[in-house]
C-alpha cells in the first residue's frame, strides 16, 4: 500500500485482491449462466414442446395463435442470455478489456464509455487486465455509488516498461455534486465531530438516508474538491493519480502498473 | 422426453440416452442425425461429440448441440440449438442435418442422448 501523501503502482497484496474481484466476478457470472441453463431456459423449452404438441389438435386460426405465442416466448426469453464472460480461454487482452469494460462498467457504472487501447506492441498479461479492469470499477463506484456518470474515458497504453491506465469521468450538469451522505460535515450529535470520509459506504442505512433526500443528509459542497475527497483513500490504496477539473466537476485518475521487471526494488 | 416425440410426430424414430455411456452404447455413428445437450448432469455432452469426431472426423455434419448458454464451449464446426428453442425449430434443424426439408415424412433414424428440454 502507498504511503499516506504519496502515489505509487499498488502494491502485491492489493494488486492480489483486484485479481480476487475479477475471478470472483467470472465466477458468480459463471453460476448465474448455469443456474439459468438449468433452470428456466430448461423449464421454458419444456413448456415451448408442451405448446406444439398441444396445438396439433386444435383448429388452425387457434393453432396459428398458438404458434405466434410459442415464437413470442421463445424471442423473450432468448433475450435473458447472459453474453460471453470476458475471460473465455482464447480471448486476446483487448477483447477482455472490451468486453470487460462494455459489460461491467458500462450502463452499470456509467452511462457511455469511449474506450481507447494502445496495448498491441505489449499486451497486458491476463493478471494486469484484472487489475486494470478492477481499478476503473473500483474508482467509479466510489466516486458515486448511486448514480451513474455521463462519460468516461478509459485509456489504456502498455510498453514493454508498464502499462498506464488513463480514466476521465464526467457527471450530467444536473448532477455534479458527488454522492456523499458519508463526506458530509455535519457534526456528529453525541461527539461533535465531522463524520469521518469514507468511512461508511453504500449500505442500507445510507441508501435509505439518500431515497429520503432530507437536505441536512445531503450538504453540498465544491465538487471537485469533493470527487478528490472521496476518492483519495482508495486511489491510494490503487496507487492512483488524481486530478479533478474545478470548472466541470470531472475528475480524472492515472495509474501506472510497471512490468517486474521493471519495478524499483 | 418432449424433444423425442416431437421428432418422432416429425417422421423421425427416435433412440434416447441420459449419458454418455448410454448414448455410445446406442452405436450413433448410424444414425442419420445425433442430438446432443451440452450438459448431461455431471457430463459434458461436448466429451461425448469429441468421442464419437474422435472414431468419425465428419460425424459434425450430422450433429446438433443443444445449449441454454451462449457462454458454453462448444465445436466451432457443428450446428447449435440455442434453448429455449420451439418444437419446429429443432424438426427444422434436425432435418437441415439430414438434407431433409420440412415436409418429408417418413421414418427416419435419429438420437438425442441427454435430458428431455
Amino acid at each position: 500500500m502507498s504511503r499516506p501523501g504519496t502515489v505509487g503502482p499498488p502494491q502485491a497484496a492489493a494488486e492480489r485482491l483486484l485479481f480476487l474481484m475479477i475471478a470472483l466476478q467470472e465466477r458468480e457470472n459463471r453460476a448465474l449462466t448455469d443456474a439459468l441453463h438449468d433452470g428456466p431456459m430448461q423449464d421454458i423449452t419444456g413448456i415451448l414442446l408442451s405448446l406444439a404438441s398441444l396445438r396439433r389438435g386444435l383448429p388452425e386460426d387457434t393453432a396459428e395463435r398458438i404458434a405466434q405465442i410459442e415464437t413470442r416466448l421463445r424471442d423473450t426469453t432468448a433475450t435473458l442470455h447472459r453474453p460471453p464472460p470476458p475471460f473465455r480461454p482464447g480471448n486476446s487482452p483487448r477483447q477482455m478489456l472490451e468486453l470487460g469494460l462494455t459489460q461491467r462498467v458500462e450502463g452499470v457504472l456509467v452511462e457511455r464509455l469511449y474506450i481507447s487501447l494502445d496495448i498491441d506492441s505489449s499486451p497486458p498479461v491476463l493478471g494486469e487486465v484484472a487489475v486494470l479492469l478492477a481499478t476503473v470499477q473500483l474508482l467509479l463506484q466510489e466516486s458515486d455509488p448511486i448514480h451513474q456518470a455521463a462519460r468516461a474515458l478509459v485509456a489504456i497504453r502498455s510498453s514493454p516498461e508498464g502499462v498506464n491506465l488513463a480514466l476521465r469521468v464526467a457527471y450530467a450538469a444536473t448532477a455534479t455534486q458527488p454522492y456523499a451522505p458519508d463526506l458530509t460535515a455535519r457534526a456528529s450529535p453525541t461527539s461533535g465531530t465531522p463524520a469521518p470520509a469514507g468511512a461508511d459506504g453504500p449500505g442500507p442505512a445510507n441508501d435509505a438516508a439518500a431515497d429520503e433526500g432530507t437536505p441536512e443528509d445531503i450538504i453540498p459542497r465544491d465538487s471537485a474538491a469533493s470527487w478528490l475527497e472521496r476518492l483519495r483513500p482508495v486511489a491510494e490504496l490503487l496507487g492512483a493519480q488524481l486530478r479533478a477539473d474545478s470548472a466541470t466537476g470531472a475528475w480524472s485518475a492515472m495509474v501506472r502498473l510497471p512490468r517486474r521487471s521493471a519495478r524499483p526494488r | 422426453m418432449l424433444a423425442a416425440r416431437v421428432l418422432s410426430d416429425g417422421g423421425w424414430s427416435v433412440a434416447t440416452a441420459g449419458d454418455i455411456a448410454g448414448a455410445l452404447a446406442l452405436r450413433p455413428l448410424e444414425f442419420d442425425a445425433v442430438i446432443i445437450d451440452t450438459r448431461l448432469g455431471p457430463e459434458r455432452g461436448t466429451e461425448l461429440f469429441d468421442q464419437l469426431r474422435a472414431q468419425d472426423p465428419l460425424v459434425s455434419r450430422r450433429c446438433l448441440v443443444l445449449t441454454g448458454a451462449v457462454a458454453d464451449p462448444r465445436p466451432d464446426d457443428v450446428a447449435v440449438l440455442l434453448k429455449p428453442f420451439r418444437a419446429d425449430d429443432l424438426l427444422d434443424a434436425v432435418n437441415g442435418l439430414a438434407g431433409r426439408r420440412p415436409t418429408e415424412n417418413g421414418p427416419r433414424d435419429g438420437v438425442r442422448p441427454g435430458r428431455a428440454g
